[in-house]
């Protein structure tokens, strides 16, 4: 059992060095929110002059009207019990801001998923091919993709996705998320529990065809997303396969007769994925921004539309909400990838 | 067999100018010599395609075809041709008259301009058409009449005027209710710009009756169609008819103002901070690391989006705003340069001869980290280009009417639904082209510089 318990104390390590990267995380929320030059109020009223019972409103139902420090201690109190505050502009007045992040937060889930498994599908396989024929024609022509593909805007391609297979095969839908009276676990139907991710609430519905659906839907988004992403994981995977392919033990491998496809895959390929784990930690925050950009391009009612329209309808609470979210969940999920990667390779424990 | 003597090429004169071992040196030399090498040839491809960008951005005006900001044709008119355009205009004014409610003959809105008596005329002007080009294809007016509100045996008499009422047409009826009747006038007379401006074409309304019988006409529209020719544009008009190939040429230069501006600041920041943090070490360092790593974790283009909306949206602050980003990127290159350079041979000879602790870090640590400079900046560079038009894209960057790539593409964006592609298909495949351009030049420095990963692939 020392395994067990040397990763549980490295895991314990990792999660008590989280809590800084959450706190300054959350400071800098709180700074270029309220403490950069130009008053948050006015900004998001974008240079028009709001009526001035408004800003008196707001102001006094975010605390502005008292000392930073202050506000800074009453802010942080209310992250760390839960309370992210009720939405204070036209679209969700009212409403408290979690309830709008929890009803968000699967659709970015679900998008996020698909564009990690489009980019594994595609960028791993190639980086593979490419690492095992350095040099090589086939080697050449990844790098270019991978150097191509990463540096096209995300929406511009999802733009083209969405002509050639929505608009001009019409093999998809062109927009947005599954929206309608029947999505999955919609009232008439009975789940035992509900997840509010269409594609994993069919499939607990047991219907088909609605996962069809929402597959349907989901794939043109995941596509876009996981192809600028298979960029990255090309070139990380092929790096990673050039520094295995040229390690001692595939050296003994080669010595002791294994034959070159065994090698690739058994010896090469399994040790290169070690790394590509922990290289993943740092792409969530491009995952992320991909997805903003993601949802935007097809209407796709994830969080990063919930933020747009935060700003939008200048709702300072909701907006702080969300970005404070996205702050949490980028943290735990470096813990989590930090703890995955140290059970995959001992040595990283160390 | 005796030598040739060699004739002097291009890197022996300059090695006249620039010493091997500058920062400059260690760049291009091997950039000349080895210019067969494919990092030779991905560097010299990106060097020329962002001179390419940056000639463009600084002679766009002159090289612009159109005025990026004006309405210049045709809204959506498509790349590679002169397209039909179809001008549609209802009346705007109209001579007193007994006709009641003539304004709302404008539209279907549920109402009809409506005449009591039996010959009452008017005569409707001003059909604001946009016509651009002299290249009048087709002509007509429609007519619609609600069959409801007209008593049966009344209907309309119908005249034109393409001279501002100075001669009319003969009068024609029409009799046909509750659809849209288009009347051609084309095979008519010839048509040029001036007979379709405003003002110049009138339509006058009669009211007829087959009998002498009290009742009313009730008009429900009445408009005037121009189909002409549009101009021809190389990438085609956005959807208010503005040129997308001189809005890209213009839209170049915000580009690169914001990536120059957001990359030099956060190099300012950045490369100091990280010489400091990484030379001097212990608590400050672990701090800076520690908030320079929870600020590169975090979704840039979120970060710089808020600061974008508190700051102000000139380009100016759009690059401040992209710096946030780019500073934790240079920092952390910077710093573990630093690192390894602080353990070198030469470094602790220095240090054992004397020499103060600024000119060991100035003299013979950012000396060499300088080097690496020029691969991270261009890939941040790079980088940035496609932050700026993302966050344009969002809304959250440059403002309309600025001409910037992700506004247009944005703007156009909702087209793509309709088939419309090429008004943000152009301003995206220009992102792309300079953002290969700029890691082409960043990965093949990178070879370049890095005589490590030369030796390997050797």
């Amino acid at each position: 059992m020392a395994r067990g318990s040397s990763l549980l104390a490295y895991a314990l390590t990792r999660a008590i060095l989280a809590l800084p990267m959450l706190f300054i995380l959350l400071t800098a929320v709180f700074v270029v929110l309220r403490i950069l030059p130009g008053d948050p109020i006015l900004a998001l009223w974008g240079g028009r002059t709001p009526p001035p019972d408004a800003v008196e409103r707001a102001r006094v139902q975010l605390g502005l009207d008292q000392p930073p420090i202050v506000q800074y201690l009453t802010y942080l109190r209310n992250i760390f019990t839960g309370n992210l505050g009720i939405s204070i502009g036209e679209q969700y007045r009212g409403t408290p801001v979690w309830s709008q992040i929890a009803t968000r937060f699967p659709a970015t889930v679900e998008l996020a998923f698909g564009g990690m498994l489009v980019a594994s599908l595609v960028g791993i396989p190639l980086g593979v091919v490419a690492g095992a024929n350095r040099d090589r024609w086939v080697d050449l022509g990844v790098r270019l993709y991978g150097t191509i593909i990463w540096v096209i805007p995300i929406f511009w391609l999802g733009l083209i996705l969405q002509l050639v297979f929505g608009v001009w095969l019409r093999w998809l839908p062109a927009n947005g998320r599954w929206t309608g009276v029947d999505t999955p676990c919609a009232p008439p139907s009975t789940c035992r529990f509900q997840t509010g991710m269409y594609t994993v609430d069919s499939l607990i519905e047991g219907n088909l065809g609605h996962f069809a659906t929402a597959v349907s839907h989901l794939l043109l988004p995941s596509l876009t997303l996981g192809l600028v992403l298979s960029g990255f994981f090309a070139k990380t995977v092929r790096a990673n396969m050039l520094r295995t392919i040229g390690a001692d033990f595939t050296e003994a491998a080669r010595a002791r007769g294994v034959p070159r496809r065994a090698i690739i895959y058994r010896h090469a390929f399994k040790n290169a994925l070690v790394p590509v784990v922990t290289v993943l930690g740092l792409q969530f925050a491009i995952l992320f921004a991909g997805a903003v950009l993601t949802e935007k391009t097809f209407s796709y009612q994830g969080l990063g539309i919930l933020l747009l329209e935060s700003i939008t309808s200048k709702d300072m609470t909701m907006i702080q909400g969300v970005v404070v979210f996205y702050a949490a969940i980028i943290v735990l999920i470096s813990l989590a990838i930090d703890i995955l990667g140290a059970s995959i390779d001992p040595r990283i424990r160390l | 067999m005796a030598e040739k003597p060699r004739r002097a090429s291009l890197a022996d004169s300059l090695r006249r100018w620039i010493p091997r071992q500058s920062i400059l040196g260690r760049i291009l030399f091997p950039l000349i010599e080895e210019r067969r090498s494919l990092p030779a040839v991905l560097t010299w491809l990106g060097i020329g395609i962002v001179i390419v960008f940056v000639f463009i951005a600084i002679a766009s005006p002159l090289l612009a075809p159109w005025d990026p900001y004006a309405f210049v044709d045709g809204p959506d008119v498509p790349p590679w041709t002169n397209a039909p355009v179809l001008a549609n205009s209802t009346y705007f004014s109209f001579s007193p008259t007994p006709w009641m409610n003539m304004t709302a003959g404008q539209a279907i809105d549920g109402r009809d301009a409506t005449s009591r008596g039996i010959n009452d005329t008017v005569v409707v002007s001003s059909f604001l058409l946009r016509v651009f080009r002299d290249a009048v294809t087709n002509v007509s007016y429609v007519i619609l009449l609600d069959g409801r509100a007209t008593t049966p045996g009344h209907y309309l008499g119908v005249e034109w005027s393409a001279d501002g009422g100075a001669t009319w047409s003969p009068r024609t009826a029409i009799r046909t209710f509750n659809q849209f009747v288009r009347v051609d006038l084309t095979p008519l007379r010839s048509w040029n710009l001036a007979s379709v401006e405003p003002g110049r074409f009138s339509l006058r309304f009669t009211h007829l009756a087959d009998t002498n019988t009290a009742g009313q006409v009730a008009l429900n529209y009445a408009a005037f169609h121009v189909v002409w020719l549009s101009f021809w544009h190389l990438m085609g008009t956005d959807p208010v008819g503005r040129d997308v190939f001189s809005r890209v040429l213009v839209g170049t230069g915000t580009s690169l103002q914001i990536m120059a501006i957001g990359v030099f600041a956060a190099l300012l920041v950045g490369f100091p901070l990280g010489l400091f943090s990484g030379y001097t070490g212990g608590r400050i360092d672990k701090v800076l690391v520690l908030v320079m790593d929870s600020l590169y974790a975090f979704p840039g283009l979120l970060l710089a989006g808020l600061i974008a909306v508190l700051i102000g949206k000139g380009v100016v602050n759009i690059g401040l705003a992209v710096t946030v980003i780019y500073i934790p990127l240079y920092f952390r290159a910077t710093r573990s340069h630093v690192l390894s350079a602080r353990e070198e041979l030469y470094v602790e000879a220095a240090r054992a001869l004397g020499a103060k602790p600024g000119r060991i870090l100035w003299r013979y640590i950012a000396y060499n980290v300088l080097v690496a400079i020029p691969v991270i900046f261009s890939l941040s560079a790079a980088d940035a280009v496609l932050t700026a038009a993302g966050l344009s894209y969002l809304g959250l960057g440059v403002q309309a009417p600025t001409a910037d790539w992700g506004l247009d593409l944005s703007a156009a964006a909702s087209r793509i639904s309709v088939g419309i592609w090429w008004s943000s298909f152009f301003p995206g495949l220009v992102i792309v082209i300079l953002t290969i351009g700029l890691s082409f030049l960043g990965e093949g420095l990178n070879d370049i510089v890095n005589p490590v990963l030369r030796r390997e692939r050797s």
